[in-house]
């Protein structure tokens, strides 16, 4: 079982809440399962849900929300579908999974029937979809491309020099691309998330002047990426020399995102590492993604040492995130029953 | 380095006995873990704990639960190697299984959702797609309950967009 930290911004700065409250919260939404009441003192503890984690940038506020699969109140939903609205008012995954269930002269219509609609069928993937895997016409896939060149148009190569450029080409890529996937694409994450980091390396390579050391610990494992044949390419972007600590943050927090993109939807272990490791390269005191890489290599490697490492560093930056010690008991705990079974 | 803590972190799933379904409206369903697995959300929940007897789904009603539960069965069936159904039966039975009523398809596409049944979620939502297949958007307003809040001159560029289709 794996403790997903899904990083967002608070609402509110400064808001503090007790673990108790947390706990609660969380009991609220989700069965309890007796196998986790040990690590909290009793308390039961969620253990299927996303539990989003808001950090506000070391001013020890830890805000936990339950996100749950349905994005809205399920009483209206309920009303929506009684009413055959339902269309109308369900989530996006769900709209975006009819849509690719039609052919190009049927999403056009779909474009045409409401605003909400019509912002949903502007998306290059759909189109690439019902094109490629519904065998559509080549017309689907020639209004994909035109769709990808506007906006690339539009976000990269406006007329300014060319730190604003690659400045805008990651805002883009964090934004509109990471956001875009996992909302609306669930189904072809993991070729998404490929797609993005080939695009990810390609701007990583393209835009480094000197070289970096990518961050190991004092007791690191082999890496599991195949850290030969890009060792020359891991380089830090000019970016790091000439923008601020608050872009370099986003860099941070974009490759962390990569991280979780590549762990948990594509299930791509060792480019996961890579890019954990390449976020904390570029911001060594962010815990979150220490914490992450601690968990994948719990999972993955079979470097036990490095894992609890990651995850008492990450508890040494930010002591006051339950997530982190819940973490190193976890570890524990199944360490302990591991012995105890062999 | 072989550590106890990796093989404890991703246990080997326990798919043996039965799980005891709950749905939101109190109704039990007694199902064969294998079965109820195919749900991968509650497949999750069976690999973090093994020794819960029941599993509440507030999201799902009892009508519902019981359509994923028949499609699970059907399929963990229908799918085994041996199993001697072709696939063109298979097509058949999904066919007939998501001929229902519009509320009861939408109801499913919920569970499917909520559940995590990709292979249910794909069956079901491309039922709806079939269903706005050949009609003009006002057709689909008017079946779907659909607000149009395009202004004319939207509906006009919109129509523009799309003039690559009729060329």
């Amino acid at each position: 079982m794996k403790v997903m930290l899904v990083v967002s911004i608070p609402d509110e700065p400064g808001t503090d809440i007790s673990a108790r409250e947390i706990l609660g919260k969380i009991r609220e939404s989700i069965m309890p399962s007796p196998a986790l009441q040990m690590l909290c003192g009793g308390e039961e503890l969620a253990d299927d849900s996303k539990i989003v984690c808001e950090n506000d940038q070391g001013e020890k506020c830890v805000k936990i929300q339950v996100v749950s699969r349905a994005h809205q109140p399920r009483s209206s939903l309920c009303e929506a579908i009684e009413g055959l609205s339902f269309l109308g008012a369900c989530c996006d995954v769900i709209l975006f999974t009819i849509f690719s269930h039609l052919d190009d002269e049927a999403l056009a219509t779909a474009g045409a029937v409401c605003r909400r609609w019509h912002n949903l069928t502007q998306n290059e993937f759909l189109w690439k979809t019902i094109s490629e895997v519904r065998g559509s016409s080549n017309d689907a896939f020639a209004k994909a491309r035109e769709l990808s060149k506007r906006i690339l148009t539009n976000s990269i190569s406006k007329d300014v020099d060319k730190r604003q450029t690659l400045w805008l080409g990651y805002k883009f890529m964090l934004e509109s691309m990471v956001k875009q996937m996992l909302d609306t694409f669930p189904h072809h994450a993991s070729s998404a998330v490929s797609l993005l980091n080939t695009i990810c390396r390609a701007w990583w390579e393209s835009t480094s002047t000197f070289e970096a050391t990518i961050y190991r610990s004092e007791t690191c494992c082999p890496p599991l990426f195949p850290i030969d044949p890009i060792a020359p390419s891991l380089q830090c972007p000019n970016l790091l020399c000439t923008c601020g600590p608050e872009e370099i943050d986003d860099q941070a927090r974009m490759f962390g995102i990569l991280g979780d993109l590549n762990d948990m939807v594509a299930a791509d272990y060792p480019m996961a590492e890579f890019w954990y490791r390449t976020a904390i390269s570029l911001k060594p005191e962010d815990a979150i993604s220490h914490a992450n890489l601690g968990v994948l290599l719990r999972q993955v490697t079979r470097c036990r040492r490095c894992a609890e490492t990651e995850f008492k560093r990450a508890i040494q930056l930010d002591p006051h995130c339950w997530m982190f010690h819940y973490n190193l008991a976890l570890f524990f705990v199944c360490a302990l029953s591991a012995r105890r079974n062999t | 380095m072989a550590t106890p803590a990796a093989a404890a972190a991703a246990p080997a799933p326990q798919l043996e006995g039965d799980i005891k379904l709950v749905s939101e409206d109190a109704h039990e369903f007694v199902t064969p873990k294998n079965v109820a697995a195919q749900c991968k959300m509650i497949k999750t929940m069976l690999e973090v704990s093994e020794e819960q007897e029941f599993i509440n789904l507030p999201n799902v009603k009892g009508k519902e639960l019981e359509k994923v539960i028949e499609y699970c069965r059907y399929h963990v069936q229908a799918d085994k190697p041996d199993s001697g159904v072709s696939d063109n039966d298979k097509k058949t039975w999904d066919e007939n299984f998501v001929k229902v009523d519009k509320e009861t398809l939408f109801n499913l596409i919920m569970a499917a959702n909520y559940l995590d049944v990709k292979s249910l979620l794909d069956l079901t939502c491309a039922t709806v797609a079939n269903m706005l297949k050949n009609k003009t958007p006002e057709e689909i307003r008017r079946e779907f309950n659909i607000k149009n809040d395009l202004t004319p001159e939207e509906e006009e560029e919109i129509k523009r967009e799309s003039a690559w289709l009729y060329q």
